[in-house]
């Protein structure tokens, strides 16, 4: 055996021991697990089933409630200095944001532009309105910053998403930003995507809010009670959400119960709130529904309060881990959902293995039958091929999908092309009068010209519909680049080593093909 | 010495002789397929393109088709289209445009009314309207890519006027197939977008074959007549080309048969996208290689005139 030959035996024998290595995952998940170079192929949502969802996070709403919470400290600092704001209103036209601040009289106006260009740098003066008697300022807020709230409004829904579906304990959720301010959702396993959606999709926006007392003149804003009548609250929020620290479900005298824990902060806030208004209703409202409006007997110390209102525990349960995992600084509107059963997911699975068997065998028999000796080579290479697909498709870590099987089977018919052209030209070759090795050598150096024209440009289609496509789509493309990838190198490379190393003889011939 | 063979030695098929007819034909499959693109109007889309609510079902004990547009009567959800999804395996797909949740819920309702437990919902897809519309242009723009991508490796790797073959055929194949494709009733979605592309790919692999082929021939003997040339090309390569693309045809053929409802559509697309790709190669490539080449030899000559007589 020449050394040149030795050589390619041995580069050979590598790469095998490297797909058997990136493959030794799939064989046995206990042995090669965490710390192991690559992992189990992992199988698409399409083929395990499961929750996929989409959401674009509303991000101008993000813009607007940031405004609306500079407006509350503002007019609460304002108090202080004895100042009063009647109203305030956020407005939002087409991507121009505007907060008005309704004040009583002109002699006020310069104390509120004083205290903005001091403490509230973001917002910018635009005007001065009159509505009769009373002066309305307003400000916006550059495109910049507004484009600032935006992008940390999807990083920080991501944050919150991730929290919340931590709570549903599904081995590997994928959460994904998709373009500016899309969120993809992946689930796999889960069946039931209504309970997701109201944990993921609820914005949780908790406010503590007193009810008016009658007959007071205190501003005042219109939520909803749990039957959709309209219920006046005060303007003014006294707590909102970013006071909880925890919350768990409890059921005290069978009445189920959410029971927050405040943090140290929260916990004087409440005490404060409690002591000064005893005798009166604290709303306690989640998402613009008032849950329950109960009498503050006394002042609430030891940091804890607690939601009733008539749950049933399913869901007491969802609203704690929605209140644990804090609120979404936008709402989210779901733009695409999918579910896909388990048994259809392991259907596809089985049908997709027998397809490619039921085509790999085909080809392989015609193979054999047509270019005999050679047609085993084919063969070889064939099953190589699948070998050398999975091993890369672990080593990467990509998805198997339905429609990556089918590529896995168009891939067997497509490198089998490599191998048709090699043996057509070494038949020239031989035709034309050549020995064996020669019609080898040149069967295959002209052979190769066109196959690596040719797999180019599929490869080039294949990296087209990896940018483009989406979910299973992409695990087409893929698989099909991959199968590229290793058709080259077990046509070129392991094909030829055969050839060189085998005989290949018929009788009273040179070579069987 | 003598091997297997499909074909003999001696074929020397006019195929270019034949361009003529080839033409013609390929000219009248490609009017049909835009009058049924037309034709179809939105409803050629699947819910990955047109949004709305897909909802896939299977009936454990049996059922028709029949038995679940009751059952939505009697929902009150009559506007839903009920398809069996696969032959013989009582699974149906139920459509309903719009993407809001209560159409699927009153469907799910519905379907949990009559049918109980005998009835398991395997797939739920809602895709608002926003997403497909963006969907539709990714796809028209990855396929447009994708021709122009080859127009330029082909252009780079060969000439312009094999270039304009490969791609002129590639778009044939794309049309017919999407044509063949809907008139099997089968809807665009976002594997038919793998699918076109994967023909693509196919196809032009195909077609280059054939144009390595007489690029090799034209380096050997300098002054040749190209249409002879090209027509023992086409003749040469074709055991390679029939052996392929049968066995390329199985293999998709295996996945339709037996790959299950799930990618039955993609498989369809990929069947009849490799017959195109296979006919095309032979009639429809090489011909306009040699028109192209004739007209910009025309055109070139038509210059020199020009100026010798300025």
């Amino acid at each position: 055996m020449s050394p040149e030959i030795k050589k390619r035996l041995i580069i050979f024998a590598i790469t095998i021991l490297a797909a058997a290595v990136f493959l030794a995952p799939n064989i046995s998940k206990e042995t090669f697990k965490d710390g192991w170079i690559s992992k189990p192929l992992s199988l698409g949502l399409d083929l395990v089933g499961g929750v996929h969802l989409v959401y674009e996070v509303q991000t101008k709403e993000a813009v607007k409630s940031r405004l609306q919470s500079i407006a509350n400290s503002i007019k609460s600092e304002l108090r202080k200095d004895k100042v009063a704001i009647l109203r305030t209103k956020v407005s939002d036209n087409n991507g121009v944001y505007q907060l008005e601040l309704t004040l009583v009289s002109d002699r006020q106006v310069e104390t509120l532009k004083t205290k903005v260009t001091d403490d509230y740098r973001d917002l910018m003066f635009l005007d001065v309105k009159h509505e009769g008697e009373r002066p309305k300022v307003v400000y916006t807020i550059s495109e910049a910053n507004a484009g600032k709230i935006q992008e940390e409004s999807v990083i920080q829904a991501i944050e919150t998403l991730r929290n919340r579906v931590d709570q549903f304990g599904v081995a590997e959720p994928l959460i994904q930003r998709a373009g500016n301010d899309r969120i993809v959702l992946q689930m796999p396993g889960l069946k039931d995507i209504e309970a997701v959606k109201r944990v993921v999709g609820s914005v949780a926006k908790l406010e503590f809010r007193l009810l008016p007392t009658p007959g007071s003149s205190v501003p005042t804003t219109n939520v909803k009670d749990k039957d959709g009548q309209i219920v006046q609250v005060e303007d003014e929020v006294l707590m909102n959400g970013d006071a909880v620290s925890d919350a768990r479900v409890q059921v005290i005298n069978g009445q189920v119960e959410v029971s927050l824990s405040l943090n140290s902060e929260g916990g004087k806030l409440f005490r404060q709130i409690t002591g000064s208004n005893v005798g009166r209703n604290l709303s306690i409202i989640l998402d613009n529904t008032v849950h329950s409006s109960p009498r503050i007997n006394e002042a609430i110390g030891g940091g804890r309060a607690s939601i009733s209102g008539g749950f049933a525990f399913e869901e007491a349960r969802e609203l704690a881990v929605v209140l644990r995992a804090g609120a979404l600084p936008a709402p989210l509107k779901a733009m695409e959902e999918r579910t896909v059963g388990p048994t259809l997911g392991a259907e596809s699975i089985r049908k997709g293995i027998t397809a490619i068997l039921i085509g790999a065998s085909f080809v392989m028999i015609f193979m054999v039958i047509y270019y005999k000796k050679s047609g085993s080579i084919a063969v070889v290479t064939l099953l190589l091929n699948l070998i050398f697909m999975l091993a890369l498709l672990s080593a990467f870590g990509a998805t198997l999908t339905l429609p990556g099987l089918a590529g896995l089977a168009l891939t067997i018919g497509m490198a089998v092309d490599a191998n048709v052209l090699i043996f057509e030209r070494i038949r020239e070759e031989v035709t034309n009068g050549s020995t064996r090795d020669a019609a080898v050598t040149v069967g295959y150096q002209k052979a190769m010209v066109a196959i690596v024209d040719a797999n180019i440009t599929t490869l080039l289609t294949g990296m087209l519909l990896y940018y483009f496509g989406t979910g299973p789509i992409r695990g087409f493309a893929v698989t099909l680049s991959i199968g590229i990838m290793t058709t080259l190198y077990c046509a070129s490379f392991v094909g030829r080593l055969m050839f060189d190393v085998l005989p290949l003889r018929a009788k009273g011939k040179e070579i069987s093909i | 010495m003598s091997f297997m063979k499909l074909i003999p030695d001696t074929a020397n098929i006019d195929f270019l002789g034949k361009g003529k007819y080839a033409i013609v034909l390929s000219i009248i499959m490609v009017i049909g397929s835009f009058y049924i693109w037309f034709a179809r109007g939105e409803s050629k889309y699947g819910v990955d393109y047109l949004g709305g609510t897909e909802i896939v079902i299977k009936l454990t004990e049996g059922g028709t088709s029949q038995d679940i547009r009751d059952a939505l009567k009697d929902g009150g959800v009559a506007s839903a289209s009920v398809q069996a999804f696969e032959k013989g395996s009582h699974e149906y797909s139920i459509k309903v445009g719009g993407s809001d949740d209560a159409n699927k819920k009153s469907i799910l309702d519905a379907v949990k009314a009559k049918f109980a437990d005998k009835a398991t919902i395997e797939r739920t897809d809602v895709v608002g309207p926003t997403i497909g519309q963006e969907l539709r242009a990714k796809a028209l723009v990855a396929v447009l890519f994708g021709l122009l991508g080859i127009l330029i490796y082909v252009s780079v790797r060969f000439e312009l006027a094999f270039a304009v073959g490969a791609v002129v055929a590639l778009f044939h194949d794309v049309v017919v197939a999407t044509g063949v494709y809907l008139l099997c009733g089968r809807e665009i979605n976002a594997s038919t977008l793998a699918a076109v592309l994967t023909i693509v790919g196919y196809s032009v692999n195909d077609t280059i074959i054939i144009f390595d082929r007489v690029r090799e021939e034209i380096l050997k003997s300098k002054r040749v007549d190209i249409v002879p040339l090209i027509n023992r090309c086409i003749n040469v390569t074709l055991p390679r080309t029939i052996i392929t693309s049968l066995l390329t045809f199985i293999s998709a053929l295996a996945l339709l048969i037996y790959g299950g409802g799930a990618i039955a559509d993609l498989s369809l697309y990929l069947v009849i996208g490799i017959l195109a790709g296979t006919y095309s190669t032979i009639f429809i490539a090489s011909p306009v290689v040699i028109a192209w080449d004739s007209w910009s030899r025309k055109r070139e000559e038509a210059k020199k005139a020009a100026r010798a007589s300025a």
